[in-house]
């Protein structure tokens, strides 16, 4: 088979590929033109830098429809603004609740937290399509809960959680609410103030459409969190502690700008283009893609078949083919690139029924046309056959 | 020899935020590095003609604010 003009990167879930093309233009330029190092002034390539950066916390403060920039607070990416808010929010003896579709950038910070004798946690069980199962959820908060984590979309098979049901019984019970974004931000409409999100914790590298080495933290305002990085900031340069206000509270050590004058084009490029417009095509692929995979005998799909109910991450198996050896064979033979195992998300899989054997990823993005799926089910039907 | 008001910032953040709203208004002004004997927290300063300040301080209807 030939690849011609094909796009076989189906693998969306773990990084966008490839990116609007202003992206590599706006970080190229950030790093041969700009210079200084954005909050550190002494000169105006500086005050440059700072610009850029404001920039970056403006446009995304209008993608989640944040009131105010200072809420938007910059970190490595979803992993690292998820052990900010966590180790940020709980104090000694709190309890939090998870869902069992989350990922281990949740999982292994509430499992240090918890073998170290800090907290306790309940896990919300979730049926095999990944949903939550609300009526455990309402009866497994206590006096202190202090936080339930949602991850809003499933990086293992796209299920969507009931976050706007979720967050109204917290707050009912008096417990903050930490979404975890990665796999919704740029892909889902998200407002933070109509959801009364308290905490959102997004990545810049897959639905936001920007550079590896960005994303960030939006904080409800008047929810303080304890700084999790302490260093430099830039300011209050005097003082042994992190400044007092937002966002450089959280913040510390030079940010990463040209990473961040790719991801300002990035929101750019979703926002000229329509998040429903982009949702609209890659939920036109998906459901293209799921139904010529539901006909290839061998073929296990897993997740909700609803678009509606799911963003454009679909799993499968085939019987008899080890899953691994499987996205091997796919490259090798095929050149279609996507990811196998556990996804860095073994309760979901334990909830899905795929574990421990783990299954095949498939993440279409938005330049994913339908031809290049007709070329992955004729290889998965050439590697039955 | 020309004389300047220096508006400071507590940080980076507010300076920015500052420019960001000023930038709408007709108002002549620029951020600067911050004297160091005026500086309460943030390096960046902004700069204006003293006659600019007395604007800013005076209420205004038409000044526009984000």
């Amino acid at each position: 088979m030939s690849e011609g003009n094909l796009n076989l990167y189906f693998d969306n879930a773990a990084t966008s590929w490839p990116k609007p093309e202003p992206v590599y233009g706006a970080a190229e330029i950030c790093l041969r033109r700009m210079g200084g190092n954005p909050g550190r002034t002494g000169s105006t390539r500086t005050i440059d830098a700072e610009r850029l950066v404001y920039r970056a916390r403006a446009c995304l403060a209008r993608l989640f429809h944040a009131t105010e920039p200072s809420r938007i607070v910059f970190a490595l990416n979803a992993t690292d603004a998820l052990n900010m808010a966590i180790k940020g929010i709980v104090n000694p003896g709190d309890h939090l609740l998870y869902t069992a579709m989350e990922h281990n950038s949740v999982l292994r910070p509430l499992g240090g937290l918890s073998r170290a004798g800090l907290i306790s946690t309940t896990m919300i069980p979730c049926s095999g399509d990944g949903d939550p199962d609300l009526s455990f959820m309402k009866r497994s908060f206590k006096p202190r809960t202090r936080l339930l984590i949602v991850n809003h979309a499933s990086n293992v098979c796209g299920c969507i959680a009931p976050i706007e049901e979720m967050i109204e019984i917290a707050h009912r019970h008096g417990a903050h609410v930490l979404i975890d974004a990665a796999q919704s931000a740029g892909v889902l409409p998200i407002d933070v103030q109509s959801l009364q999100v308290d905490l959102l914790a997004f990545t810049g590298h897959k639905g936001l459409l920007g550079p590896a080495g960005t994303g960030g933290l939006y904080v409800r305002p008047g929810l303080d969190l304890k700084p999790w990085r302490e260093g430099g900031t830039g300011s209050y340069s005097e003082m042994d502690q992190q400044p007092p206000s937002m966002p450089e509270r959280l913040e510390a050590g030079t940010l990463n700008s040209p990473g961040l004058a790719g991801l300002i084009e990035g929101v750019n490029f979703i926002e000229k283009t329509g998040l429903e417009q982009i949702r609209n095509h890659e939920m036109k692929i998906y459901t293209y893609l799921r139904a010529k995979l539901a006909q290839i005998p061998g073929i296990k799909l897993y997740g909700p078949a609803e678009p509606s109910r799911c963003t454009a991450v679909l799993s499968f198996t085939m019987e008899d083919i080890d899953c691994g050896e499987l996205g091997y064979i796919l490259e090798s033979s095929y050149g279609i690139l996507c990811r196998t195992g556990l996804h860095c998300a073994p309760l979901a899989h334990q909830a899905l029924g795929t574990f421990p054997q783990g299954t095949v990823r498939l993440s279409p993005g938005f330049f994913t046309r339908k031809e290049d799926v007709d070329y992955l089910c004729a290889a998965l039907e050439e590697i039955l056959r | 020899m020309n004389n300047y008001c220096y508006l400071t910032f507590p940080t980076t953040y507010f300076a920015l935020r500052s420019e960001a709203v000023l930038q709408e208004t007709p108002l002549d002004f620029k951020l600067v590095p911050v004297p160091r004997s005026i500086s309460s927290s943030c390096g960046t300063a902004l700069r204006c003609s003293c006659a600019t300040w007395l604007s800013l301080r005076a209420p205004s209807k038409n000044r526009a604010s984000k």
